[in-house]
């Protein structure tokens, strides 16, 4: 047992750490702190998210705050009310429409469509490199805006989707972003992520080691959008109500920023210090989305706080891993 | 067909807006390998230059209200002081740091000048009445074009005249040539780092600042993030021109303004509101056959 906690104590530290988050907010008298925290927790799946497919494979994507998006409005259509639904969203097919499903099946929903989504553009995108790579994904997210914020009858356009049943708490909000440190630690560890950050290193050398880069690229991608899209799932059954502009360019970068900012950083170094980058890459990830919270917290207005997140950007841009 | 032609030279005016953003952006990737998304911010800083700081919903003009040549002279030095001061403060200390790194922090540079202006001048868009007198139509035969849009082509055509005579005639020209195609090799020849790139960050200023005038100029509007789809727009056109070359980035900036406009034309009605999913759609499909771009660099070509 004692060697595996040593083995393992990464994703160990980081899910006590988030127990501790937690248990924090149900701490009575805190009540204006329990929403910033559940963001928060949230936040860290979709950071875990980004960095299963950026971190690893060192491609940067703007897309998938994209996935968080069609996650959240397939959760959105799986629970909102019916009568809602079958006003405001007549596109809808009618297991959905008629319907109100329960927590699991709008969670499957968020994780599956997804990473379908993500399974069909990776095959067309991936063999992209670098900043092609990059504005394609760019290029997905802004498609998915397009689509998302015009199909009215079935997303309600630029208006809200209302009426989604609030069923996450922070032991739900818990339990989803340690599953998903877990699964990207897995993956990392796999014999799939070991692949995916040698072709992060060199792709020239890992090719002619026989790594099918476009494959584990995909795997990662396809994972990262399940567990950005379950990030969105969550989002909308914390918050209630949906828009798509949530969904945009501002959330992209600033997730981006604090996955980045946290420890992305991989090309300058010994790889000796790569190899004590990798591990504590989560970890700092995390540090980031909490401060982020924590401002929330202190009750600073949403735009300060994007100041304060691009001060502190500024102030450690080389922030040591 | 003149309807076409019309449609034509909608498509070449915002494609010049388009290559003069991309060109300010690609100038600096070539040179430092930085995605300057601030560049957007540096024409709303140049828009922003013209009117008196308030939180009135009509802006008065301040700088806006000289004459002409005043104006143009005013706000270029405004947005290249902006932008040298972007350099020294944010981008000087980061000279060593990778491309992801750099972004970020052009990121965080775009979110402390969008929530500055909000600071001064308050979150509500304001309505600005600049040289409207631009926007009168003129006819050529049966076609009728507004005169701001033959002033944009034939600015642009001017900017990007001056700056090819300046980068293939004078020595400071072809120490920026130099240093786009390898920079440290220019710096072993004796090319002086932070001169090449304050003056890149000065020309882009430039190309910022006449941007700002002429959208300014069309759209008659201010918001403090109104930079962002421009940049973000000229950032894909310099990538689907070919990263790391300049003509890459102005033939990007066309053929983007070409695309957005022509579907804008000549989608079903029913369709046109999906315009943006189609013109980057397109985008992807030209990554996809041409990943380089439409004309690769020979300096950003894969070796191994």
């Amino acid at each position: 047992m004692r060697a595996f906690m040593v083995r393992h104590q990464t994703p160990v530290l980081l899910i006590i750490i988030l127990a501790a988050v937690a248990a924090i907010s149900e701490i009575g008298g805190l009540d204006n702190l329990q929403v910033p925290l559940i963001e928060m927790l949230i936040r860290v799946l979709v950071v875990v998210g980004l960095y299963v497919f950026i971190g690893n494979s060192g491609v940067i994507s703007f897309g998938q705050i994209g996935f968080m998006c069609i996650g959240a409005y397939a959760a959105g259509w799986a629970t909102a009310e019916p009568g809602f639904k079958q006003v405001m969203l007549q596109g809808l097919p009618a297991f959905l429409a008629q319907n109100q499903w329960p927590f699991p099946v709008a969670m499957a929903g968020a994780i599956v469509l997804p990473a379908i989504v993500a399974l069909l553009f990776g095959l067309a995108i991936l063999r992209l490199n670098g900043i092609a790579a990059s504005i394609a994904t760019f290029a997905f997210l802004i498609i998915v805006n397009s689509v998302y914020s015009n199909w009215d009858s079935v997303t309600a356009g630029v208006s809200s989707l209302v009426g989604i049943p609030t069923a996450v708490g922070p032991w739900v909000a818990f339990a989803f972003a340690s599953a998903g440190i877990v699964s990207a630690y897995l993956f990392q560890i796999s014999r799939y992520g070991l692949m995916l950050r040698a072709t992060r290193e060199d792709s020239v050398a890992a090719k002619a080691c026989g790594v099918h880069s476009v494959r584990v690229r995909l795997i990662a991608f396809v994972l990262s959008a399940a567990l950005v899209g379950a990030g969105g799932g969550l989002y909308a059954q914390f918050l209630g109500i949906l828009t798509v502009d949530t969904f945009y360019l501002s959330l992209s970068f600033i997730t981006i920023a604090m996955l980045v900012v946290g420890g992305n950083e991989q090309s300058h170094g010994s790889r000796q210090r790569r190899h004590r980058g990798d591990r504590h890459r989560p970890v700092a990830a995390l540090r980031r989305a909490g401060r982020d919270a924590g401002l929330d917290a202190t009750q600073v207005a949403g735009e300060q706080q994007r100041t304060g997140v691009g001060v502190a950007a500024r102030a450690y841009p080389d922030l040591p891993p | 067909m003149i309807e076409f032609l019309q449609n034509l030279i909608d498509a070449l005016a915002l494609g010049s807006i388009y290559a003069l953003t991309a060109l300010g952006i690609g100038l600096l990737f070539g040179i430092l390998r930085l995605i300057n998304f601030a560049h957007g911010d540096m024409i709303t800083i140049g828009a922003y230059a013209l009117i008196l700081p308030s939180a009135d919903v009509t802006a008065r003009l301040l700088i806006g209200s000289w004459t002409p040549a005043a104006v143009i002279i005013a706000i270029s030095m405004i947005v290249v002081v902006a932008a040298l001061i972007t350099d020294a403060a944010v981008f000087r200390p980061l000279r060593t740091a990778s491309s992801p790194t750099l972004m970020i922090s052009s990121f965080a540079v775009s979110y402390i000048i969008q929530n500055g202006i909000l600071i001064f001048y308050g979150a509500r868009p304001k309505a600005v009445d600049f040289w409207s007198g631009a926007n009168v139509q003129v006819y050529i035969g049966e076609l009728r074009v507004p005169l701001l849009q033959l002033i944009t082509l034939v600015v642009t055509l001017v900017l990007m005249v001056a700056l090819t005579l300046f980068l293939r005639r004078t020595p400071y020209g072809v120490q920026m040539r130099a240093a786009a195609e390898d920079f440290r090799m220019a710096q072993y020849l004796g090319v002086r780092g932070n001169i090449v790139i304050g003056l890149a960050f000065a020309i882009s200023g430039i190309l910022a600042a006449a941007v700002s005038m002429l959208y300014i100029t069309q759209s008659g509007s201010l918001t403090n993030q109104m930079g962002v789809p421009l940049a973000l727009f000229a950032f894909v056109a310099v990538v689907v021109g070919g990263m790391g070359n300049l003509t890459g980035a102005v033939v990007g900036g066309f053929v983007l303004g070409l695309i957005v406009t022509m579907l804008q034309a000549y989608l079903p009605a029913d369709l046109r509101a999906f315009r943006d999913a189609f013109a980057f759609g397109v985008v992807i499909l030209v990554l996809l056959i041409r990943p380089a771009g439409l004309l690769p660099a020979r300096t950003t070509i894969e070796r191994v």
